[in-house]
């Protein structure tokens, strides 16, 4: 071994020993990688001591009295509300190990003054995310103090992967290796399908790296809590909260409890419902999700940490890291939706290396019983969600540029260089990069005219940004993630709640109660993107919903659902699986009245009823792929002979619903689902540029063509205030070769309607055997679907749970 | 055109025209506001990249609604600069030689918050007003929430809001096009400029809104 090696393992080990431990082969074998020079991806979820394998690297590089001039260490983390611990963390073992290094963090959380210090002296370690990353390149000050880092650490790689932060992130990269060309990279990430892929995205395709996977595998515990008696004709959120008796004495039994809920709306519903069931639980019990206001949040994150709270209803919120010690047990309301996602929240659970992690699912639909179970053999077989890195988002490399004009301005040749070596821009075109440089210098192609347009110049061959008014401008609106339009909801009297979305205040009068934060609220008035709120006593109440609730579950889950079903075909009610088990009842009218559909199979219903003919089919491939297949099979249908159909979709089939009956033989199925002319039919079906419009949003801020206008900060200049959609329609008119259009169009492809999926899923679909069964009336599986539809037509709630426990009871009637 | 809509005020007929126009017959005047003239060029020059061709389409649109109703006069209630034009900016020049081709038609702009330190540019041989303007029996006004004046009960037809209305379409979409609304103090114009947003308002009862589709104007039911 070379000594130095050896002497800084030796100190490792020393301080490992001093705190009662010894450090995992893993820890060890990064610092090795590190010390030899290499870049690479590290595979270890929370809690397995990544922290320490990644930092010991830098840290015992060099002797204990050596302090790097300019940032040596930069750490990115998803989330600036992790930065904070993080810093706590790595600052730990400096005093015992005698270093004189300085851990800072610099988010849009960091006071002006700490930045100002930044620059004149840079800490050696800067925790950061990629956004604050990026408006650090795109200041000249800092380019000094960034010149010389020595690694680039990503936290949670996995949680970037396949988003525009993401892409974002390996252009920065790009960027710092530009400036130091001896630059490591590592990346964290928890287990993903394709390691080596996700590694090779960060690093760059044509870099060599090493992965290292952390010894010991987690161990999960996943079970559902299993209602006593199941709905054979279960709706969409029929359970409701009738789970609710069952939650409060789980949540009595342990310690501390994290129960985590798919939406915003869900998660206040559910804590309202904990603390009207039980009133003395008030001060333990607390809520946490996005829109609450981050001194809220911390407050909560504080309460968990010391122990002063028994039990947490939260969102994804809570997801990544926020260090707090492990909780007794997680409660999961409603679908899990995919694999990964439900080991992440498990994971808060048994937090320490070694520990077994346990999660409860809660379930608000009879079916998402089917998918704990399937949940559980996935994770069993490690079979996770793949994650693939995005590519050619214009809109993110537009950005970029104008970022490194303003941060002392590039040269072309180099930089061209230097993108085409990420993962996003290896196929990068010369006409797809001399439109974004005349993006930025022209505002369009150079046949468009864009009058006065400037943002970026040519001077002396380097392109700089054109104005210091247009920096600053720049630099508010770096950042990848878009959110709604929000408004800031606040006290009459003072202090800010948190942020809801515009078109729900929209909807509200002055004086409307609603429930927000976990507390009941009337609305005063709203005034400058501000709604002000009072504290009310009042019961008739709105839950404020949130846009972007409705995640699909993921096809791995959707394909692990028609596993079990498949056992259950064979091995019926015996099957090994709980969850499965307890459906008997359900699963046994549908094969009396229809079928189980087999791994093999493709199952097709059809019926008669007095709405008119009903067309069912299940392949079970989550809301959006099923949407997309049914839009197409119903435009084929239509094309065929005029017929208009109205289509419902779910997470396990769809429903063509027409007003008269037709035929339906194997060859009609085998046509409509055909993977023939997919695209051009696809188009056809589908408004493209209704939904393209929308997608551009995003693309619009990303680029600079609308400002975001962050919540409850500073408004963009007045004159300055345009929507995406009016952008879009300009553009679409006038410059109709604009590239961001042709992203709009091919993220809706890729992104919205998942084409390439879709595909796969047609290529699958048509190797299945067809089963066409005639039920007499609507099978426990169509029930939902029929529901769902049933929702979106009728205008009360109250009518339509009368009608839908109607048809519940009718049916259960005949299935005796 | 077959499916005109025709509002009868204070006995006088206006014309809700589907190009965000309003048609004063009597007057033979073309009512518009909000025209925004010049708002891309702003947008360029602070970096958002905005393509040319809205302001010509515009000024066609004002140029064959006069030919159309054989207009004499077209009043524009306020904002028809995006920001004051420099006397020697293209902006302006294109302006000016618009207005020459407008040979016998007066041309009167209600100086809007947009227009403010328009004396200081381009004023073109345009009659501005400031304030609001009387002409029996309405009230010209570019912000009719704005201060009365001493004919402050008359109708008013005014602009500055940029009404729109939501449309809920198919599977929940909403799509939001731009109305007319009449009020019992007045009627509030859409915006006119092709490069102008909307403001979504809520009506009260009694009120009456008018969606503008690219075809023709249709009374919007209110629950």
């Amino acid at each position: 071994m070379h000594a130095q090696t050896k002497l800084r393992l030796d100190r490792a080990r020393r301080w490992f020993a001093e705190q009662g431990r010894t450090p995992f082969d893993f820890q060890e074998q990064m610092w090795r990688a590190y010390w030899r020079g290499d870049s690479g991806l590290l595979n270890a979820g929370t809690g397995t001591g990544k922290t320490h394998a990644a930092w010991f690297g830098p840290l015992l590089e060099s002797e204990p009295q050596v302090t790097p001039a300019g940032i040596h260490v930069v750490w990115v983390t998803p989330l600036r509300a992790l930065a904070r611990d993080l810093v706590l963390a790595l600052r730990e073992p400096l005093a015992s190990l005698h270093s004189t290094w300085r851990v800072e963090e610099r988010t849009g959380d960091t006071s002006s003054a700490l930045r100002a210090r930044q620059i004149a002296k840079p800490p050696q370690a800067l925790v950061t995310t990629p956004e604050s990353l990026s408006v650090m390149l795109s200041r000249p000050d800092m380019l000094a103090a960034l010149s010389r880092v020595r690694v680039l650490i990503v936290d949670e790689w996995h949680e970037f992967l396949g988003t525009k932060r993401g892409v974002q992130l390996e252009l920065v990269a790009a960027r710092l290796r530009t400036l130091s060309p001896s630059l490591c990279i590592w990346g964290m990430s928890a287990t993903l399908p394709d390691l080596p892929a996700a590694m090779r995205t960060l690093l760059g395709p044509s870099r060599a790296g090493t992965l290292i996977r952390a010894s010991q595998p987690k161990h999960y515990d996943i079970a559902a809590s299993i209602p006593s008696a199941i709905a054979r004709f279960p709706w969409a959120g029929h359970l409701g909260l009738s789970m609710l008796p069952e939650v409060l004495s789980r949540i009595e039994a342990a310690g501390t409890t994290l129960i985590f809920t798919n939406t915003r709306s869900q998660a206040e519903l559910w804590f309202q419902a904990i603390i009207t069931a039980r009133l003395d639980w008030l001060t333990s019990t607390a809520l946490h999700h996005g829109s609450i206001d981050i001194k809220i949040r911390r407050r909560v994150e504080e309460g968990l940490k010391d122990g002063s709270l028994k039990c947490v209803v939260c969102t994804s919120s809570l997801d990544l890291g926020v260090d707090f010690p492990p909780v007794d047990q997680v409660l999961q309301i409603g679908s899990p939706k995919g694999v990964a996602r439900l080991l992440q929240r498990a994971g808060r659970s048994g937090h320490q290396p070694g520990q077994v992690s346990r999660v409860t699912i809660v379930p608000t639909h009879a079916f998402e019983l089917l998918e704990c179970a399937a949940a559980r053999v996935a994770a069993t077989a490690l079979q996770l969600e793949p994650r693939v890195g995005l590519r050619l988002s214009l809109d993110v490399l537009a950005q970029h540029l104008v970022t490194l004009a303003a941060g002392g301005g590039f040269d072309q040749a180099e930089v061209l260089l230097a993108v085409r070596a990420t993962h996003a821009f290896e196929e990068l075109t010369q006409d797809q990069w001399q439109w974004t440089l005349d993006f930025i210098t022209r505002g369009g192609a150079a046949l468009q005219g864009y009058p006065k347009f400037r943002r970026v110049v040519l001077a002396e061959s380097r392109h700089v940004i054109a104005a210091e008014d247009i920096a600053r401008r720049h630099r508010r609106a770096i950042g990848t993630i878009s959110s709604n339009a929000s408004m800031s909801v606040k006290w009459l009297k003072g202090g800010t709640l948190g942020f809801i979305d515009e078109s729900f205040v929209g909807r509200l009068r002055p004086g409307d109660v609603f429930v927000f934060a976990g507390r009941s609220v009337k609305l005063a008035r709203v005034r400058d993107s501000v709604a002000y709120v009072r504290l009310s006593s009042k019961t008739n109440r709105y839950v404020p919903r949130w846009q972007g609730a409705r995640l699909p579950i993921s096809t791995t889950l959707g394909f692990g659902v028609l596993d079990l079903l498949d056992d259950y075909a064979a091995v019926g009610p015996s099957s090994e699986q709980p969850e499965v088990r307890a459906l008997e009842p359900l699963l046994r009218v549908q094969s009396q009245w229809s079928a189980i559909p087999g791994r093999d199979e493709l199952l097709v219903e059809c019926y008669e009823t007095r709405e008119g003919f009903h067309l069912m089919m299940y392949p079970f491939a989550g809301r959006i792929l099923n949407e997309g297949v049914a839009s197409l099979a119903a435009s084929r249908l239509a094309r065929e002979s005029p017929r208009t159909f109205s289509i419902t979709s779910t997470e396990y089939g769809f429903e063509l619903l027409c007003e008269e009956s037709f035929v339906v033989e194997e060859s009609t199925l085998r046509r409509i689902l055909s993977v023939d002319a997919l695209l051009p039919d696809l188009l056809i079906s589908i408004n493209l540029t209704d939904l393209a419009r929308r997608q551009f949003r995003d693309i619009a801020q990303i680029a600079g063509l609308v400002d975001s206008g962050t919540p409850g900060k500073r408004k963009s200049a007045k004159q300055l205030q345009v929507s995406s959609g009016l952008m879009f329609d300009v553009l679409e008119r006038y410059d109709v070769n604009n590239l961001l259009l042709d992203q709009a169009r091919q993220e809706v492809l890729e992104a919205q309607l998942d084409f390439r999926e879709l595909r796969k899923l047609l290529v699958r679909l048509g190797r299945l055997r067809i089963s066409v069964q005639r039920p007499r009336r609507l099978s426990p599986f169509g029930f939902p679907i029929w529901a769902d539809r049933l929702q979106t037509q009728t205008l009360s709630t109250e009518s339509w749970r009368m009608r839908i426990e109607r048809e519940a009871r009718r049916l259960e009637k005949l299935a005796t | 055109m077959s499916e005109e809509t025709w509002l009868t005020v204070c006995g006088e007929k206006l014309l809700l025209h589907r190009d965000r126009a309003v048609i004063w017959a009597r007057s033979r005047a073309v009512i518009v506001a909000d025209t925004h003239f010049g708002k891309s060029s702003v947008f360029n020059r602070h970096g958002v990249a905005v393509p040319a061709g809205t302001d010509d389409f515009d000024r066609a649109r004002l140029t064959q609604l006069l030919d159309h109703f054989g207009g004499r006069r077209l009043i524009i209630l306020g904002d028809f600069v995006h920001e004051p034009l420099a006397l020697d900016s293209q902006e302006a020049h294109d302006l000016e030689q618009w207005t020459r081709s407008l040979a016998g038609v007066k041309i009167q702009v209600i100086a809007g918050n947009h227009d403010r330190g328009v004396s200081r540019g381009w004023r073109g041989s345009i009659e501005w007003i400031a304030g609001d303007h009387f002409e029996a029996p309405f009230r010209f006004v570019h912000d009719c929430t704005s201060k009365l004046s001493a004919e402050g009960d008359a109708f008013s037809l005014s602009g500055h809001l940029h009404p729109v209305i939501a449309l809920k379409g198919l599977r929940k979409r909403i799509a939001r096009v731009p109305a007319f609304w009449l009020r019992e103090s007045g009627l509030i114009l859409p915006s006119f400029g092709s490069f102008t947003g909307g403001f979504l308002v809520a009506p009260k009862e009694g009120e009456r809104v008018f969606a503008v589709s690219p075809e023709q104007v249709v009374p919007f039911p209110l629950r």
